[in-house]
């Protein structure tokens, strides 16, 4: 894991205007997806939601230089959080999803006060063991979590009290498509902050960052109960759009799959998230049809071959490609 | 008035390693001090206990009227002690100015007095910490450290591996912020002769120890003490280019 490259400087140069306008362009193509592709609303939206958590993990991983097995966890808590309300009667979408929030970022603030002051190996064992002891608590607490079963009969009033959650996924569609363009705007602004770049300063030279006046525990602690909030609002959509709510939101499958479809997309580059999901989910589908019980060998043999042959991921052969295709040009 | 920095008899090293042993001295508001000695004597040891980056085994630091031999680098570093090291440590994937920007303390010092002071880094302020030369990189690692606002500047060898020609900048520069009076500023140099010029005040190591605290225009005059310093053949010395 230590193959993770450096991102090249200022990928996102500060918009103004036009240009601004024009990042939007990609948002209502998708939003317009589905009157062209009617049906696919409940994968599109599967798709959105990884992505929000793979930008969530992208903070720790391609920013702050913090590398980790176990962000299920955080996931798999916000979800938990979410359909655990429902059932108890607190149905509201967006007073469930924040309350996923916080109750994912106090977990991130309990293990990361106590696992950042570690670093490389340790710190990926003890990532890996939080969210196994997280995992093991939620399959043994079956009055409350369900256990094995998964926790059942979840389900939420319409989102603002207008929109229902509805049988096509239209809904739940649009909810986690605004959801997902709020916290990639509010990543954007973090990165680019002096927040972002001191991140980047650590996980860059922290002895150095120590040595111009930064409080370095503190800002990994800040980053990872950010990266915990995010992820624990991927868990509550997860919970609200599937009502549903399954032990493997917790399971180190998920926190390794989301690892790789960050890796696969380009860490570090805001949107390595947005390639990277679709890429694996694609690539998974594909292998799953072809041969359903070996596939992942071929998504093992992927992710060989990206980390040897492309270090940036699909978004580092692109800028390659793009810097060879300048200088052929100039 | 209590003085800016003081060392009394400081003791220090990496890990159970000494390296720094009974060091004293102290420092005023304003003050130049060179410290010299051959490679391997402790210079860049005592710069980064003074910085917080060693184990203190013994004495004490206290630096504007505080004890600061058990602070943490980085309260030392907010609390006005601004350190240049050897290595430079630009960040790789930050621009010029973020660079600069991470370091900000409130005070004086701000992005446009850096760019005054070093017009080359104005025009790279886009530039990636890695895309610009070694001077600029070394222009870039002390205009980071004046951003913190400090009130004691720690020069590790500020002139190593740059050209004639940039090392005279610096030197202006260095002059410049000497004659504020704002700062103390202690530095290592192997140039001896540019050293024994621009500080007022030397003192030398060897093995980890100060050999020689003095005025520098008493030194330079010592052909002696010189040889027996930095070498008979004068290296070191002869290795400086004269200044003005």
């Amino acid at each position: 894991m230590t193959t993770i490259p450096a991102p090249p400087v200022a990928v996102i140069a500060a918009p103004s205007g036009l240009a601004r306008l024009l990042q939007l362009v990609p948002w209502f193509v998708v939003a317009g997806l589905p009157l062209v592709l009617p049906g696919y609303e409940p994968l599109a939206m599967q798709v959105f939601v990884m992505i929000l958590f793979a930008l969530s993990l992208d903070l720790l991983v391609g920013y702050a230089g913090i590398v980790t097995l176990g962000h299920a966890g955080l996931f798999g808590m916000g979800a938990y959080t979410a359909g655990i309300l429902s059932v108890h009667g607190v149905t509201d979408p967006i007073v469930t999803a924040l309350a996923a929030m916080v109750v994912a970022a106090l977990t991130g603030l309990v293990f990361g006060a106590a696992m950042l002051r570690t670093k490389g190996l340790t710190l990926l064992m003890l990532t890996m063991a939080a969210a196994f002891l997280l995992y093991e608590i939620a399959n043994k607490a079956t009055g409350l979590t369900g256990g094995e079963d998964g926790l059942q009969g979840v389900s939420f009033t319409p989102v603002l009290g207008l929109f229902a959650f509805d049988f096509r996924g239209k809904t739940a569609f649009f909810y986690s498509l605004v959801a997902l363009f709020l916290v990639f705007t509010f990543v954007r602004i973090l990165i680019n902050s002096p927040f972002g770049w001191s991140l980047r300063g650590i996980r860059e030279n922290d002895a150095r960052m120590v040595a111009i006046g930064c409080p370095i525990l503190q800002r990994r602690v800040v980053a990872y109960v950010i990266s915990a909030a995010l992820a624990g609002l991927a868990g509550a959509l997860q919970a609200q759009t599937t009502q549903f709510v399954a032990l493997h939101s917790l399971s180190f499958e998920l926190s390794g799959n989301i690892l790789i479809m960050l890796i696969l997309g380009g860490s570090g580059r805001l949107y390595g998230a947005f390639v990277g999901v679709p890429a694996f989910m694609f690539a998974q589908d594909l292998l799953a049809k072809q041969d359903p019980a070996n596939w992942f060998l071929g998504q093992g043999i992927i992710l060989i071959a990206m980390v040897m042959l492309a270090p940036g991921g699909m978004l580092g052969i692109a800028e390659r490609a793009m810097a060879a295709i300048k200088r052929r040009l100039s | 008035m209590a003085s800016l920095l003081r060392l009394d008899r400081v003791t220090a090293g990496f890990g159970p390693t000494v390296i720094v042993e009974d060091v004293s001295f102290s420092i005023e508001q304003g003050d130049v001090l060179a410290v010299l000695g051959r490679n391997g004597v402790g210079k860049s040891s005592l710069m980064k206990t003074i910085a917080g980056h060693t184990r203190l085994h013994g004495g004490g630091i206290t630096f504007n009227d505080r004890d600061i031999g058990a602070l943490a680098s980085y309260h030392r570093a907010r609390g006005g002690i601004g350190y240049v090291p050897q290595t430079r440590d630009i960040f790789p994937s930050l621009t010029v100015e973020e660079n600069l920007m991470i370091a900000a303390q409130p005070g004086q010092w701000d992005l446009d007095g850096v760019y005054e002071l070093f017009p080359n880094l104005a025009q790279r302020r886009r530039n990636g910490g890695q895309e610009i030369s070694g001077g600029e990189q070394q222009m870039l690692s002390i205009g980071r450290a004046l951003m913190g606002n400090p009130r004691l500047l720690l020069l590790d060898e500020p002139m190593e591996g740059l050209a004639p020609v940039i090392v005279e900048k610096l030197f202006e520069v260095f002059e410049l912020l000497r004659d504020t009076g704002k700062f103390a500023i202690i530095f290592v140099e192997q140039y001896v002769n540019l050293a024994l010029n621009f500080a007022p005040r030397t003192i030398v190591l060897d093995r980890g120890r100060v050999i020689h605290d003095g005025r520098s225009a008493d030194l330079a005059a010592d052909p002696e003490k010189m040889a027996v310093y930095f070498g008979a053949s004068g290296q070191g010395a002869n290795a400086g280019r004269e200044h003005h």
